[in-house]
């Protein structure tokens, strides 16, 4: 399928096929958001996103595959457009994220959220790369996950500035919250930075919830499942705010809310 | 008319006993000033009562209109009436004071609050506290000032209404007008829900404007002295030496905390 996005825009693009193939090109000065949903059907998916000079985008990628997925993103960026990504994911299925982010021309610059809810039997398995092909482009990645029981949470990711790309920036941070018994993450981040005058970070942090969050909301009636609950829901929070439209926003938050365990006494 | 009911309590953090033999009871509409040294377990005490995972109940016990309240979990001792506005709260990034709070009355309701009774109750509760109106979108107590942090914890008793509710001390960080407008709702809430009130404090304005109906001094995991109002009025005029001199027990000095050393430093030194 491929999809040419003009002037200003707000799709929702729904794939049902067990495979499916996306090619999408935003046009230039062009600004709008995109949501795309992989409904149950879906297995195995191929998004490739092109904004051309001075565009503006946000894309949302909601997972609702039933098989388990296997996705692979790639996104070209040129001059002085703007990317921001959100991928949303809590199904209790297997999920292959593949993702390179190309920043190709000057002043291009992409923001990638991801958010995942890891249960038992669900693996998810992340690939992640931002390339910077040139000097004042800005990638930022943020990778999100709570791993329950028996969950498996794995992400590369790398930001990579080459020889020839001064003045750019690569920044990363990944969030993961582990609850219960037998789960297990690991979590790789890389810089390769072969450039002066460039600007680099990263955050990372795996833990249980702390003890006294858990205990000062369960001061305020909330059990153990509903406070870890909404410390779930508070990790998932930033990719969730992707979504423009206010009624689609509050359906999956409450849908969030209902998989990690927040309505368990209605 | 609820009823708290201590007994011979004895309570221990990290193998050190604090608490060593606690007897107390606390009714509807009462308020209880309960003062003392720093270190000596008025902390202790709220934390033990609330179930902070943190102390341990080694003997005694604690019902609250005849429920065990040391068989309970922290969050069924919330459901049961009780409530602690404590003295750190806790930060939580990424959970929303609106979201926290709507979750918190919930829990203790068979149908969800309707948003717009919810919302309307937060507001209020944020103008009677006169809070900043985005405190609901804000993170719970992230980038709050402390006196901020002891306001959103009478928010919360505000909207959660608890049969009795503790108050390690809530003026700690409040400014002379803070501390009227927290009085007010404090002696408001208590009018319209009759719950009772532990109350930990130092200074003496504050009390003054609850004006407690009792007051306990707690010297070295124990209260010495019961007594009312007056009580308040000697310690605030002349300390607590007399209590040790009068009592026969010696107060417990605050530890204050040790210095971490980091001996060697990990850079090698220029040859």
């Amino acid at each position: 399928m491929n999809q040419q996005f003009s002037g200003e825009f707000k799709e929702t693009l729904k794939l049902t096929n067990t495979s499916e193939l996306l090619e999408v090109l935003v046009e230039e000065r062009s600004k709008g958001s995109l949501e795309i949903v992989l409904e149950e059907e879906v297995r195995d998916v191929k998004i490739d996103i092109t904004l051309a000079d001075y565009s503006e985008v946000k894309v949302f990628i909601q997972n609702n595959s039933a098989p388990g997925l296997n996705i692979d993103l790639h996104t070209q960026v040129k001059k002085d457009a703007r990317l921001h990504l959100g991928f949303l994911d809590l199904q209790k299925t297997p999920t292959t994220l593949k993702y390179l982010g190309e920043l190709e021309e000057n002043g291009a610059y992409t923001e990638l959220y991801t958010g995942q809810l890891c249960l038992e039997d669900a693996p998810k398995n992340n690939d992640i790369k931002m390339l910077h092909k040139t000097s004042y482009t800005y990638g930022n990645m943020h990778n999100f996950a709570v791993v329950f029981d028996k969950g498996y949470y794995k992400t590369v990711c790398d930001g990579t500035i080459g020889k020839g790309c001064p003045n750019s920036e690569s920044h990363q941070e990944t969030r993961v919250l582990t609850m219960g018994q037998g789960h297990k993450a690991e979590v790789i981040p890389i810089l390769y930075i072969d450039e002066n005058d460039v600007k680099a970070s990263h955050a990372l942090s795996i833990g249980q919830p702390d003890e006294q969050q858990l205990y000062y909301m369960c001061s305020r009636g909330l059990s153990i499942r509903q406070a870890i609950g909404l410390l779930s829901v508070g990790y998932f929070m930033p990719v969730i705010e992707f979504i423009n439209d206010e009624e689609t926003r509050h359906s999956l938050q409450e849908e969030m809310e209902r998989r990690v365990g927040l309505y368990e006494n209605h | 008319m609820s009823a708290l009911e201590i007994r011979d309590l004895h309570v221990s953090v990290e193998g050190t006993e604090i608490l060593k033999g606690l007897d107390l009871s606390v009714n509807s509409d009462e308020r209880h000033a309960l003062m003392g040294p720093n270190g000596n377990g008025k902390s202790t005490l709220l934390a033990a009562i609330m179930g902070n995972p943190k102390y341990t109940v080694t003997q005694g016990t604690i019902t609250f209109d005849g429920k065990d309240v040391l068989s309970m979990e922290v969050d069924e001792r919330s459901k049961v009436g009780l409530f602690l506005g404590m003295q750190y709260p806790a930060e939580v990034p990424g959970v929303t004071n609106s979201d926290f709070l709507r979750t918190a009355i919930n829990a203790r309701r068979e149908q969800p609050i309707s948003l717009f009774k919810f919302i309307k109750e937060m507001d209020h509760a944020i103008d009677e506290l006169d809070m900043k109106t985005d405190l609901a979108h804000r993170f719970l107590n992230v980038g709050f000032s402390g006196g901020e942090k002891k306001r959103n914890e009478i928010v919360q008793m505000l909207l959660l209404k608890p049969q009795l509710a503790m108050l390690d001390e809530i003026d700690s960080g409040l400014d002379v007008d803070a501390l009227r407008i927290v009085s007010d709702a404090i002696m408001h809430a208590q009018e319209q829900t009759h719950c009772g009130l532990i109350v930990v404090s130092h200074y003496a304005r504050f009390l003054d404007y609850l004006k407690p109906t009792h007051a306990h001094i707690l010297v070295d995991g124990k209260i010495v002295v019961s007594g009312g109002p007056e009580l308040i009025q000697k310690v605030d005029s002349e300390g607590y030496d007399w209590v040790e001199k009068e009592y026969g027990v010696k107060a417990k000095s605050e530890e204050k905390p040790k210095p971490v050393l980091l001996e060697s430093c990990g850079a090698k030194k220029a040859a």
